[in-house]
């Protein structure tokens, strides 16, 4: 059985699977048609599975902390983190499942009013940026301040305020130059992940093979 | 006070502690923005169990009770993705992760030729003066584009002949322009976030919070200007 | 901070003269420039954009009868920018006698965000309508891409229950509609690609996104290839439509503060670069 740790199997997987969904797109086949119908939503149950590995890495992770470290203030934290993370996992089980009245409430008291507040914090580091690091050194630099400064104030309500010119050089801004570089990056990025689809399906990626203990 | 009432009110003062203390970072990092901090990152871990259990029940277990015994392989599948955490029987995972890698990745990449190659070239290669936009328009479209996508395939311009250099070079230019375009998209993403934060603080009962945690602020500055007169 | 000046290897050492103001203080600005307008609004006009008054009139341009999936994944991080959006697009579906899907396909907090935040401010639009005739909910499903690829070519296979357990072949709304090809339209919320390459490229279902603000320069090439139909992207392009519903909410309470916000930037910008070039480059 030791044939079936080897990891030329799990590569040959991926890549008759991958081949298969996608021929399916380009030819009619009703055979074809329903194995990866099939296989579509196996990966809808699978999906659902792999929600659970955060919840193992950070016990794994955060026990570690509580059993091992000295510093009390960690420990202590620690503690904090697998205690919340338990008690929203039970709420949101009891029943009728994710719709209990204590699982939102604690989701809108908390998880709601931490999650944007994380991001938004970014805000005010673009804002000091904008002050100490956005120089305008050379061509390029004052190509890159010009055009954000049209978007910063076409985006605002206030840019057509100050002068209704603003409006119309943002929308043309962003219809024309920068649709322009967007589609370069876009196709370019498209075919990247071609070239990595096809390093798939031909064995050559294989990181996602490594694995082994947590944390 | 009703119990609602007074649900919504507590829920309403935690959630505004909550900001604050995640905002109190920007003064400088402090055991109260890792409280928040690990809070967070706790109950979100949490939260999706829920929703998985509830897709596990719906998709596989509702399926399997109805006769479609195959359903049952992605369930064992699944199951053999947790062994990803041990050290010995790792290799088991590797066969659940090849079917969402396969399949995924074919799902995504069959129709991805046609939506963001073909149609996105098709889309740049107008006609200058019958186009969607203006003749110059048309014209800075097709430069622009075709510039932009040489300076990827050609990205150390020294080495580059000189009409190429220079055509990578424009592009280079163009790219500028739309990273520029970007920044002010980003701009208004996390202003609009911190918008977003302002407008709970300042209404009811969140604004309760914040003189507390002006003094807790004002505390905070004291004992770091003692510390450094010192 | 050394700079390569005309391709020659010529080192040259650039200082900034003038002292850099703490961080800190302009912190404290933005949220004085951010509060203030929010505690007393300056009323600034909003001028409508191309993208957002597209997917206005394709909703107004859709038949009657006709079915719309309208996917509401909304997160906690991203309610301020796709909020507003989501309740003012449905607002403006439930004015309209079309049939809509609801279904969460980009995060599980959709379903409680819906339930927490969206339902409450639709709710008198909704007692209007009925369930499981004028709308349905499927909750959140796992998957993604390959989720919607597996709901656009079967969505009885990929759905077999709605949010409440009800089988769907007992959803008198689910009857006649089998396959992407029998919806009208997609309304998205987060990255457009997946539905052009899962519901437009194949089935030629017209696609909208309700995406944040930083997605807009990025979208642009799609909606001028015809590959999506409307864009709200971020605040300012929500509250633009509570405008043309004529229905001011969030959106339309925010936009002074981000006017205010921006133009602190802007003025950040202008500022920093005039220190640098002004305040004295000493050349070694």
């Amino acid at each position: 059985m030791s044939w079936l740790r080897r990891r030329e199997l799990p590569l040959f997987l991926t890549a008759i699977l991958g081949i298969m969904a996608f021929a399916d797109y380009f030819f009619d086949i009703p055979v074809l048609h329903s194995a990866v119908s099939d296989l579509q939503v196996w990966i809808i149950i699978l999906s659902a599975f792999a929600m659970f590995m955060g919840v193992i890495n950070l016990t794994i992770v955060h026990g570690r902390v509580v059993m091992r470290e000295k510093d009390v203030v960690r420990r202590a934290l620690s503690a904090w983190t697998l205690f919340l993370m338990y008690l929203m996992a039970i709420l949101g089980l009891l029943p009728p499942i994710t719709g209990h009245p204590s699982y939102r409430w604690l989701y809108t008291t908390t998880i709601a009013a931490l999650d944007p507040t994380v991001y938004s914090i970014l805000a005010f580091f673009i804002t000091s940026a904008s002050y100490r690091a956005f120089r305008a050194r050379n061509l390029e630099t004052t190509i890159f301040l010009v055009a954000g400064i049209i978007v910063i104030l076409y985006n605002a309500p206030i840019g057509g305020y100050i002068h209704p010119g603003i409006v119309t050089l943002g929308a043309w801004a962003m219809g024309v130059p920068i649709t322009a570089g967007q589609r370069a990056i876009m196709v370019g990025a498209a075919i990247g992940a071609l070239a990595l689809a096809i390093r798939t399906f031909s064995g050559r990626e294989s990181a996602w093979l490594k694995a082994g203990g947590g944390g | 006070m009703e119990f609602a009432e007074l649900a919504s009110l507590i829920s309403g003062l935690i959630a505004a502690a909550l900001t604050l203390m995640i905002y109190s970072l920007l003064y400088r990092e402090n055991i109260l923005y890792r409280i928040a901090e690990h809070t967070f990152v706790g109950l979100y871990a949490g939260y999706g169990v829920a929703f998985a259990v509830k897709n596990i029940l719906d998709q596989g277990v509702s399926r399997i009770s109805a006769g479609n015994y195959w359903f049952i392989i992605p369930i064992i599948l699944g199951i053999m993705l947790f062994t990803r955490f041990t050290v010995k029987q790792a290799w088991i995972s590797r066969y659940s992760m090849a079917v969402m890698v396969g399949v995924g990745t074919g799902v995504s990449v069959r129709a991805l030729i046609e939506a963001q190659i073909v149609r996105q070239i098709k889309a740049s290669v107008i006609s200058l003066t019958t186009g969607p936009y203006t003749p110059i328009d048309n014209l800075i479209i097709v430069l622009g584009f075709i510039s932009s996508f040489l300076y990827f395939f050609f990205t150390d311009i020294s080495v580059i002949r000189k009409p190429m250099g220079y055509i990578a070079k424009a592009g280079r230019y163009v790219l500028m322009f739309t990273f520029g375009g970007a920044f002010g998209g980003t701009v208004l993403s996390r202003m609009t976030l911190f918008t977003g934060r302002m407008q709970y603080l300042l209404s009811y009962p969140a604004y309760y919070m914040i003189p507390v945690f002006i003094v807790i602020l004002c505390i905070m500055i004291y004992m770091d200007v003692k510390k450094k007169s010192k | 901070m050394v700079e390569r000046v005309l391709g020659l290897k010529l080192e040259v050492e650039v200082e900034n003269m003038v002292k850099e103001i703490d961080p800190r203080y302009m912190y404290l600005l933005l949220f004085i420039v951010v509060g203030a307008p929010l505690l007393r609004p300056l009323g600034l006009p909003l001028p409508i954009t191309a993208p957002v008054k597209a997917l206005y009139d394709k909703i107004e341009s859709l038949p009657p009868g006709s079915v719309v999936l309208f996917e509401y994944g909304v997160g906690a991080a991203s309610w301020p920018e796709h909020g507003p959006s989501n309740i003012a697009v449905l607002k403006h579906l439930l004015s309209k006698n079309v049939k809509i899907i609801l279904i969460s396909l980009y995060t599980a907090e959709g379903p409680t965000n819906f339930a927490t935040r969206i339902k409450p401010a639709i709710a008198h639009l909704l007692e209007k309508k009925t369930y499981g005739v004028d709308y349905v909910d499927f909750g959140y499903v796992t998957g993604y891409e390959t989720a919607m690829a597996a709901i656009a070519e079967n969505i009885h296979k990929a759905l077999p229950r709605d949010v409440y357990g009800t089988p769907i072949e007992q959803i008198p709304l689910m009857k006649n509609v089998k396959t992407a090809k029998d919806l009208a339209l997609v309304i998205a919320t987060g990255y457009c690609e997946p539905y052009i390459r899962q519901f437009y490229t194949p089935y030629g279902v017209p696609v909208a996104i309700m995406t944040w603000g930083m997605n807009a320069p990025g979208y642009m090439p799609y909606i001028a290839a015809g590959q999506l139909v409307g864009m709200v992207a971020g605040i300012r392009a929500a509250a633009e439509y509570e405008v043309l519903i004529a229905s001011p909410g969030e959106a339309c309470a925010s936009s002074d503060a981000l006017s205010l916000s921006h133009l602190f930037v802007v003025i950040l910008i202008v500022i920093g670069n005039l220190q640098y070039w002004l305040g004295g480059r000493r050349v070694r």
